[in-house]
């Protein structure tokens, strides 16, 4: 038996589901890992202006996990216009750009700017814990989230990835607020707002004091919050948090993603993405699966497991 | 204009016929060369059979640990079997190491650890720590014929050139580490090395035998004896430079040594390399955690140490 790993995200094919979490991934990585065996590449968030980051330290490791706080250092979007853009020129696999901007203007602005040849999709970071004072980003609300992607989607027509906060009280509201304002797609979702103090100083780990916990020691949170979302929503949910294996990639798909994403695993084994897609084709082989799409949304739940979930709904 | 040279090269692409790769790279320079290069990139990009040849030229990989044993009160040095690429390193690269866990503890991110030697045949890399953390710690319990997951070469090495006739290496504590291999480069290159290696103790300067086994002239300069002050290493360098001249520093492990090496390099016109450190995540360039200013022409620039380094010009590091 062959398996199709191929997916469909809105109107974007990917040769399989997996792909680099934005600021995961640089050009460096093509060193171990071809992107060409990749369903997608992400960029690392581009801001229109130059930015410089956080101070240091910008990370602190945690058991199973990692804090950080870079904070966007971006060369801006003429240098990406220039110098990035051609380099995944040669790759066949689609580029996705990841943006941010401390504006609802300046979102859309710059999603114009890179809706050109070369650009497959933007993925629009609304939730960067790191680049707003206290980790406020617009994904924290349902109409703050519905006001910058009604502006993005008026800016663009290429296909809309909207990356969600793990830090709001209610995401399956804000998943279906990007929806009806015409996202094509849900990325769910980014880092949890985090901290950690050094014993022997005294002072906080990271210079930025807030950071934004990534790694295995996120993924149960951010699976639950997939299935919140893909439960609402009829647009495609893509997950990232904690992805480092094709089991955990699998759990993903099975709770409703219909792509992942992978970021810090890669950080420790350099070729993760690749160890994952070849893991998803050996599940699907052992389980007699003959697409991986097959798995999208195949979590089994009894209807009696529905009222026990009412409790985390907000109250009418 | 090869029309008929075009129509053959999509028509074996779409084909999924295998031509030697030599047939084919010709077949595309006759289409750059007529055409320009907007025809050679829309060819490239149809092409998938030359990126059927990617290969990685960083490895990731299982090394198997061949010693590890104290060289002194203070560091150890860890021998590992290991693949040709990895073998490949060059003096001044590093390697991210996955360190096991030791007692209690279980380093989430690599280790970054500077090579200190390598071998062709049979393919080895070697490095010398010190037990400071976690990490650390996990390298410590490593016994001979114990696998350890290792990712490299990463970084930029040092880089000689053939032209210079002596050079000296000032450095201190782990710095001497990252130093010592390129003693051995500059003795194959038939340049003349002056060590000046600085640590708290006498019984601290690791690497002093391998330097002098290199024919490098050493000289340990320490804390104990109060030697190792700023002013006597200038002390020993504006010696160097009356006497047998000297062409280029490199230095590592001290941003006081760095001072004064750039101080004289600028009054001697002399160019210099810096491999600096710095904490990372990735190794690779990916994560910009590692981030360290650069004066460059005037201009304070942000620079990755694991991918833009660790070896920098030596004019335009800064503490």
């Amino acid at each position: 038996m062959s398996v199709d790993l191929s997916v469909t995200v809105g109107t974007l094919r990917l040769r399989n589901p997996v792909m680099p979490a934005s600021g995961t991934f640089a050009e460096g990585l093509d060193n171990v890992v071809d992107f060409e065996k990749l369903g997608a590449l992400v960029t690392k968030t581009i801001t229109h202006e130059l930015r410089t980051g956080n101070p240091l330290p910008r990370v602190v490791e945690q058991p199973s996990g990692l804090i950080n706080s870079i904070g966007i250092p971006s060369k801006g979007l003429d240098h990406f216009v220039e110098h990035m853009l051609p380099l995944y020129a040669r790759y066949s696999t689609p580029l996705v750009v990841s943006i941010s901007a401390p504006t609802v203007e300046g979102f859309a602005n710059l999603a114009r700017a890179v809706s050109i040849p070369g650009v497959a999709a933007i993925e629009a970071n609304i939730s960067c814990p790191n680049i707003e004072e206290d980790g406020k980003a617009f994904a924290m609300t349902p109409e703050s989230t519905e006001r910058v992607t009604s502006a993005l989607r008026s800016s663009t027509g290429l296909p809309l990835w909207v990356k969600l906060t793990p830090n709001t009280g209610d995401i399956a509201a804000v998943a279906r607020s990007a929806e009806r304002a015409g996202a094509n797609a849900l990325v769910v979702a980014n880092t949890i707002l985090a901290m950690a103090i050094d014993l022997k100083t005294f002072r906080p780990s990271l210079g930025n004091i807030l950071g934004g916990l990534s790694g295995p020691a996120v993924k149960p949170i951010i699976l639950r919050q997939v299935y919140q979302c893909a439960k609402v929503v009829a647009i495609p949910v893509i997950g990232c948090g904690g992805i480092a294996t094709a089991k955990d990639a699998a759990e993903f798909m099975l709770a409703g993603a219909t792509a992942v994403q992978v970021g810090t695993a890669t950080f420790i084994q350099p070729d993760a993405m690749v160890r994952i897609i070849d893991g998803i084709k050996q599940f699907c082989l052992h389980r007699d699966i003959p697409r991986a799409s097959d798995l999208v949304g195949g979590l089994v739940v009894e209807e009696s497991d529905e009222p026990d979930m009412a409790w985390m709904e907000p109250a009418q | 204009m090869p029309v008929s040279i075009q129509i053959l090269i999509i028509a074996t692409t779409v084909a999924k016929k295998r031509l030697s790769l030599a047939i084919e790279i010709a077949l595309c320079k006759a289409v750059f060369f007529r055409d320009g290069r907007r025809m050679l990139q829309n060819l490239t990009l149809t092409n998938h059979d030359a990126q059927e040849d990617w290969r990685p030229t960083v490895s990731t990989e299982t090394a198997v640990v061949l010693s590890n044993k104290a060289v002194n009160g203070e560091y150890r040095r860890l021998v590992m079997s290991c693949s040709a690429l990895a073998a490949s390193a060059e003096p001044g690269q590093f390697f991210q190491l996955l360190c096991p866990e030791s007692a209690g503890e279980k380093p989430f991110l690599r280790r970054p650890m500077s090579v200190y030697g390598m071998r062709k045949a049979p393919p080895e890399v070697e490095f010398l720590y010190k037990v400071t953390g976690a990490g650390t710690r996990g390298l410590e319990t490593l016994v001979q014929g114990d696998p350890l997951d290792i990712f490299g070469p990463l970084g930029v090495g040092f880089k000689l050139d053939l032209s210079w006739r002596s050079i000296a290496l000032v450095g201190r504590g782990a710095g001497l580490a990252t130093l010592a291999p390129l003693a051995s480069m500059a003795a194959q290159a038939g340049i003349h090395v002056t060590a000046i290696l600085s640590a708290r103790r006498p019984d601290l300067l690791v690497s002093a035998d391998l330097f002098r086994n290199c024919g490098a002239d050493v000289v340990g300069v320490t804390d104990s004896e109060a030697t190792s002050g700023p002013a006597n290493v200038e002390k020993i360098l504006r010696g160097l430079i009356a006497g047998r001249g000297c062409d280029a520093f490199f230095t590592c492990g001290s941003s006081r040594l760095m001072r004064v090496l750039q101080r004289l390099a600028a009054e001697f016109g002399l160019v210099g390399q810096i491999a600096m450190e710095q904490q990372m995540a990735c190794g690779i360039g990916l994560c910009h955690c590692c981030v360290r200013d650069f004066n460059m022409n005037g201009d304070i620039v942000s620079r990755r140490v694991c991918w833009d380094g660790p070896v920098f010009d030596l004019a335009e590091a800064m503490p």
